[in-house]
């Protein structure tokens, strides 16, 4: 049995391998998180009967290459070809899903949306006048959380204002991680919270998907 | 593990952390040690005469309170192994998941390209998106998660016999 000093020699090796100086950062891995949980939701929109297809904010075409934002920006912005999902339905008007975009809240303050759910007219509307999206019009809303190491009391602090200024249905607050006092929090204040969001974690994934899922089911069927 | 023991294997992987360009991790674990464990615990309230001296036959009754302790040496191991595990292996394995879960037919190979959304000749002027908060552009790719899945094999497997030698006592 090798000795802890051995393993952890070991381990930094390891580290020289898949580390990449400037990339393997904070911010990426927050970008990425995001990015998965993105894919959840339309994971959960297909299973709900929604048809899903890219499209690009530049030109519409989406040409196999995904473009999303490092932080947020404007649902208008075209800087670049920033890629977003169309969502079609049966009987429904069409949804739009995206990745890191500004809402204006309540107050008509803007805020961030790390993944935002919102109808098709409202975001072309937005699009064409270059104007935030209504809060009052987000379908559903995440909050991705991804950190090292344990979350914070400030993280919780934070979504419950921005859930006072964007409405409390069907906003989520989503971790890889945990805190008990944090989730105490969360659920103390009745706000919707998953942790230990990841891929080996298949039990708490589904289960987050089936709460996407229920919020598209009762979009199709209040249409 | 003795305490010193885990002492030292957190120095070791600090420092292994520190040579690796994963000083955000350190800076997470750092946070979150400061910051100590909140537990609840129960308190008996009681009452104090002039001097300050409690007055033994005024004990309140056993309240509810929260109480905040520094971790021990083998929590704080335990944390620092969890966290490496989060930043290196969970990170990879969400980034395969994405990529996998966005494939589509006519894009078996997806690429996901990130780029900073801000205002029109920003950079031009001098100013940088990384000064503003707005990360690095970066690329993902499943040849490039490939390349790099033995190594990360290497370090779950590494870290998972870590975790048993902390976890042995």
């Amino acid at each position: 049995m090798p000795t802890s000093q051995e393993l952890i020699d070991a381990i930094e090796a390891g580290l020289g391998q898949v580390v990449r100086p400037g990339v393997s950062t904070s911010s990426e891995a927050c970008d990425t998180y995001e990015v998965f949980v993105f894919a959840l939701i339309l994971e959960a929109s297909r299973r709900a009967g929604g048809q899903v297809s890219f499209r690009n904010i530049v030109d519409r075409n989406f040409n196999g290459v995904f473009t999303f934002r490092t932080g947020p920006g404007n649902i208008y912005s075209r800087l670049h070809p920033y890629t977003y999902a169309r969502i079609d339905f049966a009987n429904s008007r069409p949804l739009e899903a995206h990745i890191g975009i500004y809402a204006a809240g309540v107050s008509g303050v803007r805020h961030e949306c790390d993944v935002a759910v919102l109808r098709f007219d409202e975001a072309e509307n937005c699009r064409r006048s270059q104007v935030h999206p209504r809060c009052s019009e987000i379908q559903l809303s995440v909050e991705c959380k991804f950190y090292a190491s344990e979350l914070g009391i400030d993280l919780g602090r934070s979504f419950l204002g921005l859930v006072k200024e964007i409405h409390q249905y069907h906003r989520f607050f989503v971790t890889n991680s945990s805190s008990a006092t944090l989730e105490r929090l969360l659920a103390h204040h009745k706000i919707r919270w998953q942790r230990e969001i990841i891929p080996r974690r298949s039990d708490l994934v589904n289960r987050l998907r089936a709460s996407f899922e229920e919020v598209f089911q009762n979009y199709t069927a209040l249409a | 593990m003795s305490p010193q023991e885990a002492r030292n294997a957190i120095t070791s992987l600090i420092g292994a952390l520190r040579r690796s360009s994963l000083e955000w991790v350190v800076r997470e674990v750092s946070i979150a040690i400061e910051r100590g464990i909140e537990e609840r615990g129960e308190v008996s309230f009681e009452l104090f005469d002039d001097v300050d001296q409690p007055i033994s036959n005024r004990r309140g009754r056993k309240t509810e309170v929260t109480i905040t302790r520094p971790l021990t040496d083998l929590e704080e191991l335990r944390l620092l192994l969890f966290s490496i595990r989060a930043a290196i292996v969970d990170a990879s394995d969400i980034q395969d998941r994405a990529l996998r879960d966005l494939q589509l037919t006519d894009a078996p190979n997806p690429v996901i390209v990130f780029r900073p959304d801000v205002p029109e000749g920003f950079e031009d002027k001098g100013y940088s998106v990384a000064d503003a908060g707005r990360g690095h552009p970066f690329e993902m790719t499943l040849e490039g998660i490939d390349a790099r899945r033995d190594s990360l094999e290497k370090i779950r497997h590494l870290l998972k016999n870590l975790e048993d030698l902390v976890n042995a006592d």
